[in-house]
């Protein structure tokens, strides 16, 4: 093959100017440029400006730019837009310089970091002019205080832009006399003169040159950041070309599906599968037509093909990390076999006109600025680009030298492995091993005395915090100023007795804590199941991937329930920094709103793709969770009570049953992801916890599997999440006392896995089904049918040892008794200091001073966490499988956001109108305040969201969730015993409101771990700790989902506050708090909250909606009552005039976000009635609702009229 | 014939996910439906021609990756076009709803020209803002739509369903080559880009429908985005507007 020889045309830097003001300067530049170019030919431009951006839509330069550069690329924008905004736009127009003309803003160092010089390390490539002599007179206004100085002269200076105020490496600098008796005005347009010609001359070296250096080279040795830089492709391909190429392998051929009208294009490298020569050519070009849809896509074949269609283009060259799950690739080969009848192998990629930012943990980039297209392809194609590094093995297992070793080296080997064991815990594994009678058994099994890998391997997963909850079973020694006592186990203190309790006369939970989900009885014919699970640091690591794989991991938990539950609903509720977040990360970490991002898309393709609605969630923002997100993922699912008279909240495996496993293959995916979620994260987290999950061959194995359950063809079964098959057969060997593995059966993604490996693998897609023997060909032949894996690995027994083989070989036996029992109780002391004002990682601004009421709403409905969420949710199907009765946002346009989600069973064919109503509950931001009465507010808005919408709430059960930062002390982490005292009271808190409102809990989950430790930029230690979050998941039973209320309201109707608290004499809540007289934070924990009194509430409400007096109700969380009315009113755009308290309490009365409260629109003619249910004190009218035309308001004690149209804009546009 | 003896059959597996609710719509009005696997259809695809009305709900068809129902499209085609005359000549029905729609599409049964050997025209591309989007939206059933079996006595005031599509924007490969003889269903405002706001296809006997808005999805009033809490909702009236989607399924089972 002749090599294309491509001449490589250098192409200008691209420059982009940001200006805020008048864009003299700008127009400087351009002018310049462009007289430049029309010299023509002779003197080719280095650099170019490309780009100008402008945040200030009241910019005189918008105007000239239209008229006098219409060509060059503009960008308006606000001037709230966020840096990291701009860096995504500079990104995309591969901005290599920047020019500011008077901007306004100080730029960050993490968006400096994406600016380095070309030549110069610790410098940037941004340049700004500054009209003084610097370091004189940094800041605003520096003509005029030079002018109104001693100095005697003035000055303009232009240097590279820091992360300070103009104090970066200087370029250029003149200075200019002060004249006798010259205003101020004629001193600065003198100074404007000399910044022309100065900005002008710079300009000039860099059209001519390419490049600009600073005057003194010394002055940047402490260089302040490093820069950062894409994954480069070309080092990983020289590494590749490098290594031997071996065998005769055929090269894989790139086809590029290219889109006619979009600048984003997929490309496939595939080759046939067990091919070894060019002998069985394919014919692309017959086949256009059935691979591609020809209207608006075109197929190019070969490298050469690609590059010539793009030669005139800076392109981008992304694919997927190899070993990862590539699902395009997948589809793509199956539609390669059905249109050519052969088998193939592929991976994927897309080609990308321009430039996008990639997350190198997943993705590999090439461009075409360092190498020619037809260059790049040529490389990829290699036949071994995309091996996977797998090596063969001729030992099965590696023992660890245990018994003669000291503990401490046995600690390292558990470090370097990524085991988490503790050395007490390794203490204990050694201590079993030593005994003889253990050392007998294992040399008559031909094992060695010390443990395998995979022994170890198991342990590691089995006592994993991810998998034991060593915190939450731990034996604590509580103490605070008033009281102290010891807790024998949270979990079974506080959340398992009191349910307990409240099943002896609560028949509907089912299955509590024992099951995959926990399993409630809300219709005659049909059980419900509930289960919310964590995937925080998958989601750091790989946003998109974390996120999928958690919402797909918890659809098999519940398919993993009783005798398979079939997932109905998916609840997402997210917590991320600030998704406009500016300031310096530490290494490692994404910025908040590429996580937000990249969330939001592993859900959107999660629950989609399944056929599961999104119908319930949340998203917060706080600095805090910069660090580590907190992705909940939860689910709902469905089953029958019985099955042919077989009770399906049940497990039923024996001893003698086939251990068979389903869905897809395992690969290296995921190893050791249980074992990681129990330590924090740093910089050296390993990558093996990045994974893409595929949720078409999870739908697939959803359909086989209730099919296979509604046939009896298995009696039990389990999902494979976090441990693999460790976790899923060990946790199914406990029932019946043992069972033996054969781990050469299991079906591989690539050869080459060691069996612990394949034990341990997390790959996703996978049950582990219970199948009677005499089932296991229907079970077989049905799972061909729906083509997914399913073999068996193994048959469970009775002997009390979890056997492991390879083929014929034993490679680890481990007793089950001291499996699940040997784990000895961790012992912690927790101490609480009262309320503590929270340290915060960063710096915050300082609060802007509000002065009246429609600056307080526009303020509340501008933060994002109260801000609308609908554009994201709508990407979300809400209501596929038609059962959503009610959906997130309501209304004729479906502009205003609803409590809760509920389904109607009919769906799935169940008789009648009862509904399943979901909710969640969250207050993070009172944990400052006091952890005990977060849990109970958060608790209380779960409840609330479900009443509102008129649930009984005698029929409410819950579900929590805690994510906290490390409660355990130890060098790194010295304040331990607050946070689990905090711990130890918002157990304690949940346990009292289950109680007192008689509610259940049903299932739970807590991730302990939620902390980030790096470094910043100068190197200094930087730990991010996650807020004490505890989300409470309440799912209630709805009377009837023809009678369901929102926040409907209409022209008439009385609004009504239900206050069951009563509580304005001081500010109580979070997000007003720099705006109000400070009450302090014991102020605020020693709120007088009687929980009865509320339930009495909640109970009378329930009993009003029977009997049809109410025409919508709003739960007040965030922002308290401004916001609750804000969004009653939004879906009619109705006004109204309400009355307050007395005047000095009016914010409070207003912003106050106290728990227990309830909006209530109510028709004029059922106001009487209405009021009859409920005593004096806990209702107040407020007014009445009327059509106020444009714009809709809300008056305030006759007095402060707030225009609400212009708040709408602020909600609605936020995010 | 009568109603209870019409056959119905809707295709479910590989990745689609609203065959029962597609199931439902026909069982309001007492059809005998059976859910087939299309690894059943392909071991039997004569099945076809014992339905009066074949239904391919919608979902997510292969995951959606390279172009959504294109690789359905081509797992079914040979058997599927094979049929499809005779299927037709028996006046036997067809509808498509979103997933549905676009494997029909990727058939190039909505491809009004004689010449066979002509190729595609006419597409399902990625709505123009770039992303799947749920929302309920306003239709109105077109003047050609009427001709339709599907569609015959629908009133002509708007349809309010849902849509749950990123790629539902109908263009064609040059504006002359947009056929409005095949224009069913328009959205009443622009949703995603689609020419002429087309929301909905019928083919040359109008006997194929395929639609990016859900009806099966929105035949019972509570599931409606407004909640009526016993008063008048002026602007649509929901029960009426259940009424008029459910015809599109009894259409369906009246026909002949």
């Amino acid at each position: 093959m002749e090599v294309e020889k491509m001449e490589k045309i250098e192409k200008p830097a691209n420059i982009a100017i940001l200006a805020s003001g008048t864009g003299t300067n700008a127009i400087n530049l351009l002018t310049r440029q462009l007289s430049q170019q029309e010299r023509g030919e002779e003197s080719p431009l280095k650099v170019k400006i490309v780009l100008v951006v402008i945040n200030n839509l009241e910019s005189p330069l918008i105007k000239v730019m239209e008229e006098r550069f219409p060509d060059m690329g503009l960008v308006i924008t606000a001037k709230t837009i966020s840096e990291y905004e701009i860096l995504r736009i500079f990104t995309e127009w591969q901005i290599k310089w920047v020019y500011l003309c008077g901007y306004m803003r100080i730029l960050s160092r993490h968006f400096l970091q994406h600016f380095p010089h070309p030549e110069l390390t610790g410098i940037s490539s941004v340049i700004n002019i500054h009209p003084s002599l610097l370091p004189k007179f940094p800041g605003l206004h520096s003509y005029e205080k030079c002018f109104k100085s001693e100095e005697k002269v003035g000055g303009v200076t232009i240097h590279f832009v820091d992360s300070g105020v103009d104090t970066g490496p200087i370029i250029m600098q003149r200075e200019f006399p002060k004249k006798m008796n010259e205003s101020l005005s004629d001193f600065s347009n003198r100074g404007k003169e000399l910044e022309w010609k100065m900005f002008g001359d710079i300009f000039q070296t860099m059209l001519e040159t390419g490049t600009i250096a600073p005057l003194q080279r010394k002055k940047i040795e402490n260089a302040d950041y490093q820069p950062i830089k894409q994954q480069d492709g070309n080092i990983l391909m020289k590494e590749i070309i490098q290594s031997k190429i071996s065998g005769e392998s055929l090269d894989w051929t790139p086809l590029l599906l290219k889109h006619k009208s979009e600048k984003k294009h997929q490309v496939f490298w595939v080759r046939l599968k067990n091919q070894t020569k060019h002998e069985d050519q394919v014919h692309w070009d017959s086949y256009a037509a059935r691979i591609i849809d020809t209207v608006d896509m075109e197929l190019l074949v070969g490298g050469e093909k690609i590059a010539k269609a793009f030669d005139r283009n800076q392109v981008q060259v992304v694919h997927f990390q190899r070993g990862l799950t590539d699902n395009p690739a997948n589809s793509f080969c199956d539609l390669l076999s059905l249109v050519t009848g052969k088998s193939f192998e592929a991976h994927s990629g897309k080609l990308i006109e321009g430039f996008e930012i990639i997350n190198p943990l997943i993705e590999c980039s090439f461009e075409s600025k360092n190498i020619s297209i037809t260059e790049i392809f040529k490389q990829i194609s290699k036949h071994n680009y995309f091996a996977i590094e797998t090596s063969s093995f001729d030992k099965l297992y590696e023992t660890y030298a245990l018994l003669n070793n000291e503990l401490e080296t046995f600690q390292k080997i558990s470090d370097e492995n990524h085991w988490a064991l503790s050395t007490n815990e390794l203490k204990v594994i050694k201590d079993f091993y030593h005994t003889p009678e253990i050392q007998a058994k294992r040399r008559s099994d031909g094992l060695p005395i010390d443990p395998t890998d995979i022994e170890m391997e198991v342990f590691a997963q089995t006592w994993s915090e991810h998998c034991k909850h060593k915190i939450f079973a731990a034996k604590i020694d509580y103490q605070d100023s008033i009281e102290e006592f010891t807790v024998d186990g949270l979990f079974s203190t506080y959340i398992k007795a009191p349910t307990e309790e409240l099943r002896k006369t609560i028949p509907w939970a089912i299955s509590v804590f024992k099951d995959n989900a926990g399993i409630v009885r809300f219709h005659d014919d049909f059980d419900f199941c509930i289960k919310v699970e964590t995937h925080n640091s998958p989601s750091a690591l790989d946003p998109y991937g974390g996120a999928l794989t958690g919402l797909l991991g918890v659809h098999r938990d519940i398919m993993g329930t009783g005798l398979g539950a079939k997932p109905v609903a998916n609840t997402d509720v997210l917590l991320f920094g600030n998704p406009d977040f500016e300031g310096d990360l530490p290494k490692g970490l994404h910025h908040p709103k590429s996580i937000f991002e990249g969330v939001h898309h592993g859900i959107q393709d999660a629950g989609n793709k399944s056929g599961i609605p999104t119908i319930n969630g949340a998203i917060h923002f706080d600095d805090q969770y910069c660090g580590k997100p907190i992705v909940y993922c939860g689910s709902v699912g469905i089953l029958p009570k019985e099955i042919k008279g077989i009770p399906t909240h049940a497990k039923g495996h024996r001893a003698g049953d086939y251990i068979v496993m389903v869905g897809g293959a395992v690969g290296l995916d995921g190893i050791h992801g249980a074992t990681s979620s129990s330590l924090g994260m740093d910089e050296k987290t390993p990558l093996g916890m990045v994974q893409i999950g595929d949720p078409f061959t999870q739908k697939k194995m959803l359909d086989f599997m209730l099919v296979a359950r509604d046939q009896l063809l298995f009696n039990s079964l389990t999902d494979n999440g976090a441990g693999g098959l460790s976790s899923s057969i060990g946790e199914m060997a406990e029932k019946t006392g043992g069972a033996k593995v054969d781990l050469s059966k299991v079906p591989l993604k690539y050869p080459g896995l060691r069996p612990w490996q394949i034990f341990v693998s997390e790959s996703q897609e996978r049950l582990t089904l219970s199948v009677p023997k005499e089932n296991w060909e229907a079970l077989s032949d049905l799972a061909k049918k729906y083509s997914i894996h399913a073999d068996i690995v193994g048959e469970f027994t009775r002997n009390g040892f979890l056997e492991l083989y390879f083929d014929k070989d034993l490679v680890g036996k481990i007793e089950m008794q001291f499996l699940h029992q040997g784990l000895p109780q961790m012992q912690l002391s927790a101490k609480w200091d009262g309320p503590q004002a929270l340290q915060r990682w960063n710096k915050s601004e300082a609060p802007k001073i509000l002065n009246h009421h429609q600056e307080y709403f526009e303020f509340l409905l501008n933060n994002p966490t109260i801000a609308s969420k609908e554009k994201w949710v709508r990407q979300y199907d809400q209501e596929v499988q038609s059962a959503s009765a009610l959906r997130p946002y309501g209304g004729m346009d479906q502009t205003f956001p609803n409590h809760a989600g509920v389904l109607w069973p009919g769906a799935y064919g169940a008789q009648g109108y009862s509904g399943v109503g979901v909710a969640s509950g969250l207050c993070p931001q009172m944990s400052d305040v006091d952890t005990e009465l977060m849990a109970l507010m958060a608790a209380d808005e779960a409840v609330r969201n479900l009443v509102v919408t008129g649930i009984n709430p005698d029929w409410i059960a819950l579900v929590d969730n805690f994510c906290w930062p490390d409660p355990i002390e130890s060098s790194k982490n010295p304040d331990g015993p607050h946070k689990l005292a905090q711990l130890v009271r918002a157990a304690r808190g949940i346990q009292k409101i289950a109680l007192a409102y008689r509610m259940p809990f049903v299932s739970g989950k807590d991730s302990m771990k939620n902390d980030f430790y790096g470094a910043n930029a100068e190197g200094k230690k930087v730990k991010i700790s996650a807020l004490p979050t505890l989300l409470i998941t309440s799912i209630g039973k709805h009377p009837d989902v023809r009678k369901i209320i929102t926040n409907e309201t209409s022209v008439g109707s009385h609004l009504y506050l239900l206050d069951s608290i009563n509580e304005y004499s001081f500010y109580f809540g979070y997000y007003m708090r720099d705006q109000m007289e400070i009450s302090s934070l014991t102020q605020m924990s020693e709120l007088k909250w009687e929980l009865k009194k509320t339930l009495e509430l909640y109970r009378e409400f329930f009993a009003a909606t029977q009997s049809g007096v109410v025409e919508g109700a709003a739960d007040l969380s965030e922002g308290g009552l401004s916001v609750a009315l804000f969004e009653m009113l939004l879906g009619s755009k109705l006004s109204i005039n309400i009355e307050t308290i007395e005047n000095e309490s009016e914010k409070n009365f207003l912003y106050n976000e106290l728990p227990g409260r309830i909006l209530v629109s109510v028709r004029p003619d059922k106001a009487a009635e209405f009021e009859a249910h409920f005593p004096i004190h806990s209702r107040r009218k407020l007014g009445v609702v009327f059509d106020g035309g444009k714009p809709f308001s809300l008056t305030i004690n006759k007095r402060s009229t707030i225009n609400l149209e212009t708040c709408e804009t602020l909600y609605r546009g936020r995010l | 014939m009568s109603r209870i003896s019409k056959k119905v059959i809707v295709l479910c597996g590989d990745g689609f996910n609203c065959e029962a609710e597609l199931k439902r719509a026909f069982e309001y009005h007492a059809g005998d439906v059976s859910l087939v696997h299309i690894s059943d259809f392909l071991k039997r695809p004569s099945l076809m021609l014992q339905a009066s009305v074949l239904g391919i709900p919608g979902g997510f068809s292969f995951g959606d990756e390279l172009r959504s129902g294109k690789i359905l499209a081509e797992k079914i085609r040979k058997d599927f076009l094979a049929l499809l005359p005779e299927f037709l000549a028996q006046k036997s029905l067809i509808i498509g709803v979103c997933n549905g729609f676009q494997v029909l599409m990727q058939l190039g049964v909505f491809e009004n020209s004689q010449d066979k050997n002509q190729s595609r025209r006419i597409t399902l591309a990625t709505n123009d803002h770039g992303e799947f989007r749920d929302r309920w939206v306003r239709c109105q059933v077109t003047e050609a739509g009427k001709k339709s079996p599907w569609l015959k006595g629908i009133s002509s005031g708007p349809l309010f369903m849902p849509i749950r599509h990123k790629e539902g924007n109908i263009v064609a490969n040059s504006s002359k080559t947009f056929d409005e003889s095949s224009l069913a269903l328009v959205y009443c405002e622009d949703v995603n880009g689609s020419t002429n706001k087309a929301a909905g296809l019928i083919d040359q006997t109008g006997q194929i429908f395929g639609l990016m808005p859900h009806p099966e999805a929105a035949l019972e009033v509570f599931l409606h985005p407004v909640k009526m809490s016993g008063r008048p909702n002026l602007e649509m009236n929901a029960e009426l507007n259940v009424i008029q989607l459910k015809k599109i399924f009894e259409n369906a089972l009246d026909y002949k």
